[in-house]
């Protein structure tokens, strides 16, 4: 539920990092606090148990002052994906504004990923959202372990779905970046379509998108444009 | 949702979207020894606000002397009053510090504290003297007819003068030490949010599990009762029409309806037989039905041992002889009267011992021993109970022994020998005959009455089952 202070001139977004236990929803985060320009993400802050694995959620803010003068947040959550932390889950999905499905690429997790994503739909459900009607992506990660769905079978689910699909190696930033430009599009979209964000708060769309994913100068990587835009 | 909520509304839709202030994220005290050093060790005293201007620490440095004298006087006050007003409203657009000058010629450093982008608050670092600068002189023209120059001047050569680059880097850690200080408080809010959060979800969850396990509980019990009710209803209807076969053969056979042949006499004899082992296992249907419907009354009175041992073992003599089996029965002397339902004391004997010989072999014994008993009985202890002195009692009971030379029953099926409907040898259904309600209703009899029932066996060699009667009824807690 996108918050929006008119008085404070502020806007703040939530996006959910979800799916099975270990598919990197943490590495994605990561990725992305070392991939991006410093000015523009806070820290990351992880909330985990002794065995690294999420108890409760990581989270990092990124942000910018747009033209118009608005300050403008966005805060990328992630859920822990083990089973037993179900209300967990449910409450960091509260309020969701748009979620990234980290699903994991290996073929023997295919399980995994249909429980995850069916936990999802009625955790949101029970927080009064409805998976039809918000900006969903899915990522395949971990594309580099053997025994993955291949790149064929991936885009041609793709191609029948209605979420877009990346593929990433999150491990290595790869896909991490193009993800997050992708929900962030689609996010907007929805957001506008709605309440009609452009024309109240004088913020357009590329300005959000490359506002937010200014990319670190020392991170290595090309200034590349952001991945598939969202339908 | 409306995302646009009025001015000062508070949104609850997300737990973890709420925005603290620098009060609720620092843990103040620490933090004011903290800037309480930092003052010492640099000599130049600030003040920190929150986001609202509400003023959190306030330090003091070597400029207090100074600033406190010229605030003697209307004018110092006046001016030094507008000052701090413009250092609290000073517009923070960068996240650098900003310079302002004062009317003394002092000098301050405003930082903005971010947090996330977000504005949380503001330093106002000094009063301190610019090494570049020089401070103005002050009048007593300007300042009031008391105002002595001299006085001020002294006072001002206990400012501390820093380099400007100097000031700006100390304000610069400061301002690095509350981020990561935040940046912490922020952390625990969060988790503790969440924790307060997740337990609060659990138990929703768990309130929802119990409502709908209590409904299927509430159903079920509704349910069980209907059918305890229904048989109740049932076997009562079968039982009158039964009662009229069997009469209506009695009279046959006394001839009431002229002589019979030898043949017919038999086969009256066998709907005669036959109808009256219906009518027992459909009484006991019957009393099964009562007690799982909750229906069980007792009719208490002052009951005779001897005479309601008397009247079982008649009811089961003629099985026995059937069976060639010996009954012995041993009743111990001085055995006291009870209060109780004789009926059902008696129905009890009838069904262990109808069991005893049933199972037993033939020429086999069942011996029926009644004595004088103590159990020893734990009370509860505790807030609500007897102290530990007290709780351990003995209880005069009256203890009556069924042991059998039959079949036995093996170690395993022990446990469910008095459920309902239980029959330890499928098989045995068919040889033995019966309901296998005989001991669920011995069962619910004896403990009707306060006491307890126990089997021990051995395959092979028999069984035998205990049931202790309290003679003193039990008080109702």
């Amino acid at each position: 539920m996108v918050q929006i202070n008119l008085e404070q001139r502020e806007i703040t977004l939530k996006i959910v990092y979800y799916g099975p236990a270990l598919s990197g929803k943490t590495t994605n985060l990561q990725a992305i606090h070392q991939l991006m320009d410093p000015t523009v993400r806070g820290r990351l802050m992880v909330l985990d148990t002794s065995d690294d694995r999420t108890l409760f959620f990581d989270l990092m803010p990124v942000f910018f002052r747009s033209r118009s003068g608005f300050s403008v947040k966005v805060k990328l959550f992630t859920a822990p994906g083990q089973v037993m932390h179900s209300s967990t889950r449910r409450v960091v999905l509260q309020a969701a504004d748009g979620i990234v499905f980290v699903a994991d690429s290996q073929r023997s997790m295919t399980r995994a990923n249909n429980d995850s994503w069916r936990d999802m739909a009625h955790n949101l459900k029970q927080n009064g959202l409805n998976v039809q009607e918000l900006p969903v992506v899915i990522q395949f990660n971990k594309r580099d372990l053997p025994d993955v769905r291949s790149d064929e079978e991936i885009d041609e689910v793709a191609r029948r779905g209605r979420e877009p699909v990346f593929k990433a190696v999150a491990l290595r930033g790869e896909g991490v970046m193009e993800t997050l430009a992708g929900l962030l599009r689609f996010t907007w979209r929805t957001l506008d379509a709605r309440h009609g964000l452009s024309s109240k708060l004088h913020i357009e769309e590329e300005e959000f998108i490359t506002s937010l994913l200014r990319l670190s100068p020392t991170a290595g990587m090309a200034d590349q444009a952001p991945g598939r835009s969202a339908p | 949702m409306n995302p646009f909520p009025a001015a000062g509304g508070r949104d609850l839709s997300s737990a973890l979207q709420r925005n603290f202030s620098l009060s609720e994220l620092l843990d103040v005290a620490v933090f004011r020894e903290v800037c309480d050093s930092y003052a010492d060790l640099f000599q130049i005293g600030f003040r920190i606000l929150d986001r609202a201007g509400e003023k959190l620490i306030d330090t003091k440095g070597e400029s207090a002397d100074y600033c406190a004298y010229l605030f003697n006087f209307p004018a110092g006050k006046s001016r030094c009053t507008a000052e701090v007003t413009a250092l609290r409203q000073m517009d923070l657009p960068g996240a650098q510090p900003l310079v302002h000058d004062c009317f003394t010629g002092l000098r301050y450093l405003v930082m903005p504290i971010l947090y996330e982008g977000d504005l949380m608050g503001r330093i106002l670092y000094g009063p301190y003297l610019p090494a570049e600068g020089r401070p103005l002189a002050l009048s007593s023209e300007a300042m009031g007819e008391k105002f002595n120059p001299d006085i001020a001047a002294r006072l001002l050569l206990r400012v501390r003068r820093v380099p400007q680059a100097a000031a700006q880097k100390v304000v610069r850690h400061l301002a690095q030490v509350i981020e990561v200080m935040v940046h912490t408080g922020y952390k625990q809010a969060l988790t503790s949010r969440m924790h307060v959060e997740a337990v609060s979800a659990s138990y929703n969850e768990l309130q929802d599990k119990n409502r709908v396990l209590q409904e299927s509980f509430e159903r079920l019990k509704e349910l069980d009762r209907l059918k305890s009710s229904f048989l109740a209803t049932v076997s009562h209807e079968l039982r009158t029409p039964l009662t009229s076969v069997i009469g209506y053969s009695e009279m046959l056979l006394e001839g009431l309806a002229g002589a019979l042949s030898p043949e017919q006499t038999d086969y009256v004899r066998t709907i005669m037989e036959k109808g009256e082992n219906l009518l027992s296992l459909i009484t006991s249907i019957l009393d099964f039905s009562k007690v799982e419907s909750g229906n069980l009354r007792l009719n208490l009175s002052n009951c005779n041992l001897g005479e309601i041992v008397r009247a079982a073992v008649t009811t089961v003599l003629p099985m026995a002889r059937k069976q060639s089996v010996e009954v012995v029965v041993r009743v111990g002397e001085n055995l006291p009267s009870l209060v109780a339902d004789g009926d059902k004391i008696r129905q009890v004997l009838v069904n262990l011992l109808g069991n005893a010989i049933k199972f037993n072999r033939k020429g086999g014994r069942v011996e029926l021993e009644l004595v004088n008993a103590r159990l020893p009985r734990r009370q509860p202890t505790g807030a609500d109970g007897l102290p530990e002195a007290l709780a351990q009692t003995e209880e005069p009971v009256v203890l009556v022994t069924v042991r059998d030379t039959g079949i036995g029953i093996p170690q395993d099926k022990l446990h469910r020998v008095f459920d309902s409907f239980y029959q330890v040898d499928g098989s045995s259904t068919r040889e033995y005959g019966g309901t296998g309600l005989g001991l669920a209703i011995a069962k619910s009899f004896v403990e009707a009455h306060g006491g307890t029932i126990q089997v021990e066996s051995e395959v092979g060699k028999g069984s035998v089952f205990r049931f202790v009667l309290p003679v003193e009824r039990p008080t109702q807690g």
